[in-house]
């Protein structure tokens, strides 16, 4: 049995985030959230997540702030932008800053749940082993 | 903000729009007609009709100079004619004495004398007419009277040999002969100091008429000058203002039509045309500033939409397992996030709603309120900070909310194109600046407007974006608009410290008389 | 799964360098040519009319515009399914117009210098300098009106995600910038994007499907559901509105369909 992956939710919509925490957690998943960029870059600054699923548009710290944060602190992580308006300019903005998916609002759980399980195969084939080394801090 | 559907909106905008409608919104068309009729229905008198009588006049005034002066000439001839017959009269009275001292004297022929007293009679008699005219009937008749005298005196005399009856006729005939010289001297003298008056006056009448002439040319000249010029200075004004995006008809200032009114008429339909065109360029701008908007109402419309889809999936996804009042909560998120999605369109319908002009009391921080919500991604995308100023107890403003509305859209859009990522914009509402007005100030710390564009920025089609981003109109349009409300929009600025846009609306309560002030 | 659409303008030698990016790429190659020649098998067209819908200017006596529509509409089709299945290089004209944007297709223009295109005008067709230049223009104020004509805007620039002045560069040097985009991430494909790109290549195949019922079809694909508009007089719309729904209903990836039909007896809406 593979310990849980431990996801971070940041989104401005309250709820949104407690309603994505509330899909998401399951024994695979320990899902967190948080209501801003701010908050979500002074996390990932304290601790890392597996993965990380990001809004785009927030007020002051946005979403490509905590792309950079997630690049910049943890490499390895995935991070899974959400945006409201998905156009192909922020499209590719995102993935050339390294986002490993793109969903757009609105959506259903289930279709995240399809790209957050794609993310967590491909940490589980980079990181066989995880069981050791996976969730807490690096 | 009440809820209308747009039919209940409609049927009030038509009971009010016999009131309230702005004529220089819908009433355009018959605005025109109206100048155009106006201009047409004045009599003709046209600027070559005016300069024909003009020279008639002249003709006239010349012909009656030239007249008066043949008449003149012709009655000085006549008296120089006459002064001849008082020539010869007198000289045969002064013959006729001459004689008559030689025969009293000398005792020489009689004869002589009695033929020029005769010759004098005759003459006398002769010119009767002309001469009572001139020294009047009791002169002459005076005259008559002592020629006839002297002549029967000298008969007598003739005959008369008594030296005591001659003496007494000797004195009677020196006194009746001395008069009717002095009368001949005194009718040649009258007569000649006519003669030189009539001439001295047509000497006079003459330069008078010089003068009159050369005054008279002066005056049209300046008229028709003056006519002509302050016309085209007024065309020329007229076109300026259409410059400045005033569509406003030429209405008639004088009482008659001339060449120039067929001018005004074809200005005025080149301006109702070009006013048509503006229109539509008005409403093409509308739509780009609605292209702009709707990209941020999309986002701003997706996070609602969201909430709702994951409310609604995780509710049938895991609805055994929530508790009623998890189920609760998230019903009640589904109705409010639906309530805040209608909001969302809501106010995208109200900026693009097509609807009468409606003037109501407004609060100001209200419209402000709504129209940086409706912004509010835009900013947020660009990082840039609003921060709204609206002191106390602002009274409420005379205005129609939609139109405010697009006003304040406009500059702030404006703004905010100007300012940096990161830049700030403030809206200031202050109610002191002037009496019976609130003034509203847009600031934004852009670089600022160049002191040489800042005169033309309200001018419709003036840009500083790249050729087809904008469509120039922005700025005219919301001049136009608070205009319309009887206010007024003004800028200030100084390069590098950005620009300060100010309008000021009439306060509710003021009667103003907006219909009217177009 | 990323693809690119290579524009070129004419005579600035763009087939060669497309070719040479898919071989750098190791995507597969499609020139024009091939293109044309799998969309007119098939769909039972002849090649020089699909050829004509792309180059020739609308004239009285060329192709009406609504042959021209539909010919592209089943160019578009072939062009959408191929980009679903591999990561391929087409070499066409009108990227910008022929598929919409999906982030992880790279709309590229190439262009030249006017005098450089003319002079490899002159060479390859043997032609004197004027008569070069001429048809160097010619070939501009073509691609402009048939691109006005089939997506309402002309061959501009602004409309590629990527422009490339090839004057005074180095092959190598152009193919390494676009390979370079390639490889910064920016385009690759992603379940966004692959989504994006399913419905654009349902709405290509509903139009291709629907097109000769009604040159007016407009489609609008979203995770299968399928919205068509068309405009058409009074009399058609119930039956059209059946007909169109029927066909539709059949075609794989459809999880619903939306017939609109609009009155057109005052105007073509579309036109």
């Amino acid at each position: 049995m593979q310990s849980a992956l431990r996801i971070l939710v940041v989104d401005d919509e309250v709820i949104a985030c407690k309603r994505l925490k509330l899909s998401l957690s399951s024994n695979e998943y320990t899902v967190e959230c948080v209501p801003g960029g701010a908050e979500a870059v002074q996390r990932l600054e304290s601790e890392s997540f597996d993965i990380v699923v990001t809004d785009i548009c927030m007020d002051q710290v946005d979403g490509i702030a905590v792309l950079d944060a997630v690049s910049r602190l943890h490499p390895q992580s995935k991070t899974i932008v959400i945006t409201g308006y998905a156009s192909v300019e922020v499209a590719r903005e995102a993935l050339a800053k390294g986002a490993f998916d793109f969903i757009a609002k609105p959506f259903q759980p289930k279709d995240l749940r399809v790209i957050i399980d794609k993310a967590a195969k491909e940490i589980r084939r980079v990181r066989p082993k995880d069981r050791a080394d996976g969730s807490s801090g690096n | 903000m009440a809820v209308e559907t747009p039919n209940r909106a409609s049927e009030e905008s038509a009971s009010l729009s016999g009131v309230l409608t702005d004529p220089g919104w819908n009433g355009r068309a018959e605005y025109e007609v109206a100048a155009d009729e106006a201009l047409r229905r004045r009599p003709t008198l046209t600027v070559r009709n005016r300069l024909m009588l003009m020279l008639s006049l002249f003709f006239l005034l010349s012909l009656a100079v030239t007249i008066w002066s043949i008449h003149t000439l012709s009655t000085v001839r006549d008296s120089i004619l006459f002064l001849e017959v008082a020539d010869d009269y007198t000289s045969e009275i002064q013959q006729a004495r001459r004689y008559e001292k030689n025969y009293l004297l000398y005792d020489t022929n009689l004869t002589d004398a009695l033929q020029h007293a005769s010759a004098a009679q005759r003459l006398a008699r002769d010119n009767d007419g002309k001469i009572r005219k001139v020294m009047g009937t009791q002169a002459v008749a005076a005259m008559h009277q002592h020629l006839d005298e002297y002549h029967s005196l000298m008969v007598r005399i003739g005959d008369t040999k008594t030296p005591g009856t001659r003496a007494d006729l000797e004195a009677q005939i020196r006194y009746h002969g001395n008069e009717a010289g002095e009368f001949a001297k005194r009718f040649v003298t009258t007569e000649r100091a006519k003669v030189e008056a009539r001439l001295s006056l047509a000497q006079r009448v003459l330069f008078a008429s010089i003068g009159g002439v050369l005054l008279l040319t002066v005056l049209v000249a300046n008229f028709f000058a003056r006519r002509i010029t302050s016309t085209l200075r007024r065309f020329a004004e007229h076109t300026n203002r259409i410059g400045h995006g005033d569509f406003t008809p030429i209405m008639p200032m004088r009482k008659y039509r001339d060449e120039f009114t067929l001018l005004a008429v074809a200005i005025n339909r080149m301006v109702q045309e070009l006013d048509r065109r503006h229109q539509i360029l008005i409403e093409s701008h509308k739509l780009r500033a609605l292209g702009t908007l709707v990209a941020g109402v999309a986002h701003e419309l997706n996070n609602p939409l969201n909430n709702m889809m994951l409310t609604a999936a995780i509710l049938k996804e895991q609805y055994d397992e929530l508790s009623d009042e998890d189920k609760l909560e998230m019903v009640d998120d589904l109705i409010g996030q639906t309530e805040r999605s209608r909001k969302i369109v809501r106010n995208l319908l109200d900026f693009a709603r097509e609807s009468e002009t409606k003037l109501e009391a407004l609060d100001l921080a209200e419209i402000v309120d709504e129209t940086a919500h409706l912004l509010g991604n835009q900013l947020k995308v660009k990082k840039v900070k609003l921060s709204v100023v609206v002191p106390q107890g602002v009274p409420p403003v005379h205005g129609d909310q939609q139109l405010l509305n697009e006003v304040l859209m406009n500059l702030i859009i404006n703004a905010l194109h100007v300012v940096a990522e990161g830049g700030e914009i403030k809206i200031v509402v202050d109610p002191e600046r002037e009496d019976g007005f609130v003034a509203l100030d847009v600031i934004d710390n852009g670089p600022g407007i160049p002191n040489h564009i800042i005169g033309r920025i309200f001018d419709p089609f003036f840009t500083t974006k790249p050729k087809g981003t904008g469509t120039g109109l922005g700025l005219s349009v919301a001049r136009g608009i608070v205009q319309k409300l009887g206010g007024s929009l003004t800028v200030a600025s100084s390069p590098g410290h950005g620009a300060t846009f100010s309008i000021l609306l009439p306060v509710t309560g003021i009667p103003s008389d907006i219909s009217s002030r177009t | 799964m990323s693809s690119i659409l290579v524009s070129s303008q004419s005579y600035a030698g763009g087939p060669e360098i497309a070719r040479r990016i898919a071989e750098k790429l190791g995507y597969r190659f499609w020139s024009e040519r091939q293109l044309i020649d799998e969309v007119a098998k098939s769909r039972a067209i002849v090649p020089t009319d699909l050829r004509k819908a792309l180059e020739h200017p609308p004239s009285l006596f060329g192709l009406s515009d609504v042959v021209r529509r539909t010919l592209v509409a089943h160019l578009q089709a072939v062009l959408a399914a191929h980009l679903l299945d591999d990561s391929l290089v087409f070499h066409v004209p009108y990227a910008h117009g022929l598929i919409p944007g999906v982030s992880h297709i790279l709309r590229v223009r190439l262009v030249a210098g006017w005098a450089s295109r003319v002079a490899m005008a002159e060479k390859i067709e043997e032609i004197p300098l004027k008569k070069a230049e001429k048809r160097v223009a010619h070939d501009d104020a073509a691609r402009n009106s048939v691109s006005e004509l089939l997506f309402g805007f002309t061959d501009d620039d602004e409309r590629y995600d990527m422009v490339v002045d090839l004057d005074g560069r180095q092959e190598d040097a152009v193919i390494e910038e676009v390979v370079g985009a390639m490889q910064s991430h920016a385009y690759d494909a992603m379940t966004y994007s692959m989504q994006r790109l399913r419905d654009v290549e349902l709405g290509f195949r509903v139009r291709s499907a629907v097109i000769d019922l009604e040159p007016s079809a407009r489609v609008e694909a979203d995770h299968g559901m399928v919205e068509i508009r068309c405009w058409a007089g009074p009399s058609r719309k119930a039956k059209l509105e059946a007909e169109v729904a029927k066909r539709v209903g059949g075609l794989s990836g459809v999880q619903g369909v939306e017939v609109r039909v609009f009155d057109d007896s005052l105007r073509r809406g579309w036109a």
